[in-house]
């Protein structure tokens, strides 16, 4: 017998040598690995360095380590740039929205596709719930302006048919978000509920069946059985979604952009393209792109640390 | 076992594999190398060896593509260049801003061995940024070169305005050395300097349905009341869609030929104003210039996507009449391939030209040369500089120019009197498809890599030759003729004052013109003059009166300078 706390002497080395004969034993299987490490490496942390530059002024023949050190002024002229609050306040709003009605939806979705009996039906609906996913925002912006265009749109014609005078929908501030939102959930609504579906397929049948047994109906089922089945994964896919927060949408933003809703557009990715490639500012707009990633990691680790006390969820 | 083993090597050798040609298969191996090599090629026999030399040349212009040759190595014109001095460019455009282009190769390091950009000055957009990488080692020192390629010379001293010359392409931060070569600069007499002939241009068919004569359109009120005949008129486009009163071509360019009333004859960034000089940007005429184009969006009069236009959406709405009238230039290379050829009657007329605020009509301004204009540079890593020099020399020498502006000898003209004349043929097939023109490769060296030269001087169409439209153009630069202004302008003073540095880095991020037009979509009046006060506010935090101040002063210090 073994007191509890000894130390068997090798015993360290044993448990690594069983770990590393387990990797040698499935070694093709992690062969397929290397690509996806391989990737990362090169384009998600060789180019990290780059963020060096948010704390120097950059100079093109000095390069990013030969530069000279400019501590936190960037940071601080961000901070004090009269832009800095629009931005922030736009980026939260939209992001916020999106959370709120965009989160909820592919899950609302799924629920109502594992709700069709017909097969067939359910296919249909799935593919073509599917299929916005696949159209660049490119598309779905420049569909939208020639629908809603004031000029040559769909619905203007249809207006000025009943002799309504023309809306510029896409140049109203107080519609620029519903139309961010709406166009956001039809893109994504179908994709998003893939997981879900994968999810609602897990849930043990027999659940259900006891369920009807003791008389549950169709809401007491979906309340109480699943639901509760869904928590992890509606729980795992909301810290991935509020670690993004700040993610505002660039490509869809700033198609969307004009100067009519510039007041409620500028988010921090459109004005971090703005101050660095179109002026130049390549150390500002950097640390304006760090201070977002900083702010979006004390996100994931709070939002973590919450979900993990309350619903035993975590990433890590 | 052993079956097994082997299998199990033979299996891990197939991933191996696999993964190397998934690999491989991602890594380019494009055009890029070939790019700055050059090989030994044929001796030509009693000239100097010329080897063959593939460079890249970047167009920074947004669709400067437009004129690309559709064969871009093996046309005509690229053919006899490349025999004469063995380079091959390998040409690439953008559709995306400049200043996002220039900044991205410079950031990066890819600078293509040839650029073209327009270098409007050095305190702002493509021509800070330029002056950035040549003063901190991107781009090459031609000072070693000049003395060998006379005609790269005469184009860096030829049909640059004096102050221009001195403090932007030659800026004194650049200690002497030269990196840049302007193009499309006039060749040093006032006739070659090239009318745009910005105007207000009406469909001719809906004037003529009002009874309105376009020259009578000259005041902002008299343009106003048009707009609104045109509005209630129920006038339609070819589609039989109704018109939209007023617009521009993409990104809202060129609104400002719509305030034309509120402009002067000026030549630097200074109003005098009651005896007091101020920067342009406090200018109280901003206020009536808001408050216009509020009038003209909020009572329907103009384009409300106008400032959201791309290329396509604008080309759309000019070739099928579906702007009444717009600002801009006449836009003829578009409109007589479409609209005037299906629909005649509506030929767009010059409307007055507009009446500025001193009651002269409003036209292009200009020193005796240039103050702007697109410029050449090499790459500092650039392999063959001679190369690209010999390139740019030769196109620019005598046989050159006649080889891009006129094609080969004997297949495209012929040479009377020592003037060229089209082939009365190849004239007709050009005239009706200007692709045809552009595939010879006849449209992509003039503004890209010639300057100090005007064709119309040197070489000037015959009156029998000249198409409809060339005529058309020169009506409307007679009547709208260049004023020229022989002085230096007052922005360059500010440079000397003290604080000017200070100034820049305040107001780097300040975009007036961003602001401004989104003051023409604010809920009321109110809050657009709010709007527009505030960014005015801005630019007083940064200095802007002192600095307008110590510009007065100094202007009053000499006799030679012009606002």
């Amino acid at each position: 017998m073994v007191p509890k706390g000894a130390v068997i002497p090798g015993f360290e080395q044993l448990k690594k040598n069983k770990k590393l004969s387990k990797i040698w034993q499935f070694r093709h299987i992690y062969l397929f690995l290397l690509p996806a490490i391989i990737w990362f490496l090169v384009f998600a942390y060789y180019p990290m360095y780059g963020i060096l530059i948010a704390f120097k002024d950059f100079k093109f023949n000095l390069g990013i380590l030969g530069s000279p050190w400019a501590g936190f002024k960037y940071f601080e002229q961000f901070l004090n740039d009269s832009s800095f609050y629009d931005v922030l306040r736009n980026t939260l709003s939209i992001s916020a929205l999106k959370l709120i009605f965009g989160f909820p939806a592919p899950l609302i979705l799924a629920l109502m596709l594992n709700a069709v009996m017909h097969k067939r039906i359910k296919r249909v609906f799935q593919t073509i719930s599917y299929l916005p996913h696949f159209v660049s925002w490119v598309v779905v912006v420049t569909l939208l302006q020639k629908i809603l265009s004031p000029n040559v749109g769909l619905i203007n014609d249809i207006r000025y048919q009943m002799g309504l005078d023309p809306i510029f929908f896409m140049g109203k501030p107080e519609l620029f978000y519903p139309l961010v939102i709406i166009s956001d959930i039809w893109k994504g609504v179908g994709w998003g509920s893939i997981i879900y579906l994968a999810a609602l397929t897990n849930i043990d049948p027999h659940l259900y069946e006891a369920a009807e047994i003791d008389g549950a109906g169709r809401w007491s089922k979906l309340f109480k059985i699943t639901l509760p089945c869904l928590t992890p994964t509606i729980g795992i896919l909301l810290i991935f979604s509020l670690s993004g927060i700040l993610n505002a949408g660039f490509d869809q933003i700033w198609l969307m952009q004009s100067p009519a809703t510039l007041s409620v557009s500028e988010i921090l990715d459109t004005y971090v393209l703005k101050t660095g490639l179109q002026q130049g500012q390549l150390a500002y707009s950097t640390a304006i792109g760090l201070f977002k990633s900083a702010i979006s990691l004390l996100l994931i680790v709070a939002v973590n640390n919450i979900s993990r006390r309350v619903s035993n969820v975590s990433l890590w | 076992m052993r079956k097994n083993k082997r299998r199990s090597v033979l299996g891990m050798a197939l991933i191996a594999l696999l993964l190397f040609m998934t690999m491989t298969a991602c890594t380019g191996t494009g055009g890029k190398e070939e790019a700055g090599t050059n090989e030994p090629g044929p001796k030509e026999s009693g000239t100097e060896e010329i080897k063959p030399v593939t460079l890249t040349f970047l167009s920074a212009w947004n669709g400067g593509g437009a004129g690309f040759p559709q064969d871009q190595e093996n046309n005509p014109v690229a053919g006899q260049i490349r025999e004469k001095t063995g380079v091959t460019l390998k040409l690439e455009s953008i559709t995306t801003s400049e200043v996002e282009k220039l900044n991205t190769i410079f950031a990066s390091g890819t600078v293509p061995d040839i650029v073209n950009a327009p270098f409007w000055s050095t305190t702002g957009g493509e021509g800070q940024v330029i002056k950035k990488a040549a003063t901190e080692g991107q781009l090459l020192d031609l000072t070693p070169y000049l003395d060998k390629y006379p005609n790269v010379k005469r184009l860096v001293t030829t049909g640059i305005a004096k102050d221009f010359a001195e403090f932007d392409l030659n800026s004194p931060e650049f200690e002497g050395k030269t990196y840049l070569i302007p193009t499309e600069t006039p060749d040093g007499t006032p006739e070659s300097i090239h009318n745009w002939n910005y105007g207000l241009f009406a469909r001719g068919d809906i004037l003529k349905a009002l009874n309105v004569k376009a020259e009578d359109i000259d005041t902002q009120e008299e343009l106003y009341e048009l707009l609104v005949k045109i509005r209630d008129g129920g006038f339609k486009d070819i589609g039989g869609k109704p018109v939209i009163p007023a617009g521009t071509m993409w990104n809202g360019w060129d609104y400002g030929q719509f305030l034309a009333g509120w402009t002067d004859y000026t030549i630097s960034d200074y109003r005098e104003v009651d005896g007091k000089l101020i920067h342009w940007t406090q200018s109280k005429d901003h206020e009536a210039r808001l408050l216009y184009m509020r009038k003209l969006i909020t009572e329907g009069l103009f384009d409300l996507e106008a400032f959201n236009n791309t290329s396509t959406t604008a080309n759309e709405k000019l070739t099928t009449g579906k702007l009444a009238v717009f600002g801009a230039q006449p836009m003829l290379a578009d409109l007589q391939k479409t609209l005037y050829k299906t629909n005649p009657e509506m030929q767009y007329e010059l409307l007055g030209p507009m009446k500025n605020k001193s009651g002269n009509i409003r036209t292009q301004v200009e020193k005796p040369g240039r103050s702007g204009f697109p410029v050449l540079f090499l790459s500092a890593d650039i392999k063959d500089p001679d190369a690209a020099l010999r390139y740019i020399d030769y196109v620019n020498s005598e046989e050159g120019r006649l080889l891009a502006y006129f094609g080969i000898e004997g297949t495209h003209y012929t040479m009377e009197n020592g003037i060229p004349q089209w082939i009365p043929d190849v004239k007709k097939q050009f005239d009706d498809n200007p692709d045809l023109k552009r595939d010879a490769g006849l449209n992509y060296l003039p503004g890209r890599f010639i300057g100090a030269f005007s064709s119309e001087v040197t070489w000037p169409t015959p009156e029998d030759q000249k198409t409809e439209w060339q005529k058309l153009e020169e009506s409307f630069s007679a009547r709208m003729p260049i004023q020229i202004i022989d002085k230096v302008s007052a922005s360059y003073l500010a440079r000397e004052w003290p604080k000017y540095q200070e100034y820049i880095d305040k107001t780097s991020s300040l975009n007036f013109d961003e602001e401004f037009k989104k003051a023409f979509f604010a809920a009321s009046d109110e809050e657009a003059l709010n709007m527009l006060h505030s960014v005015q506010e801005k630019f007083r935090a940064a200095g802007v009166e002192e600095m307008a101040e110590f510009v007065a002063q100094k202007a009053a210090e000499r006799d030679d300078v012009g606002f």
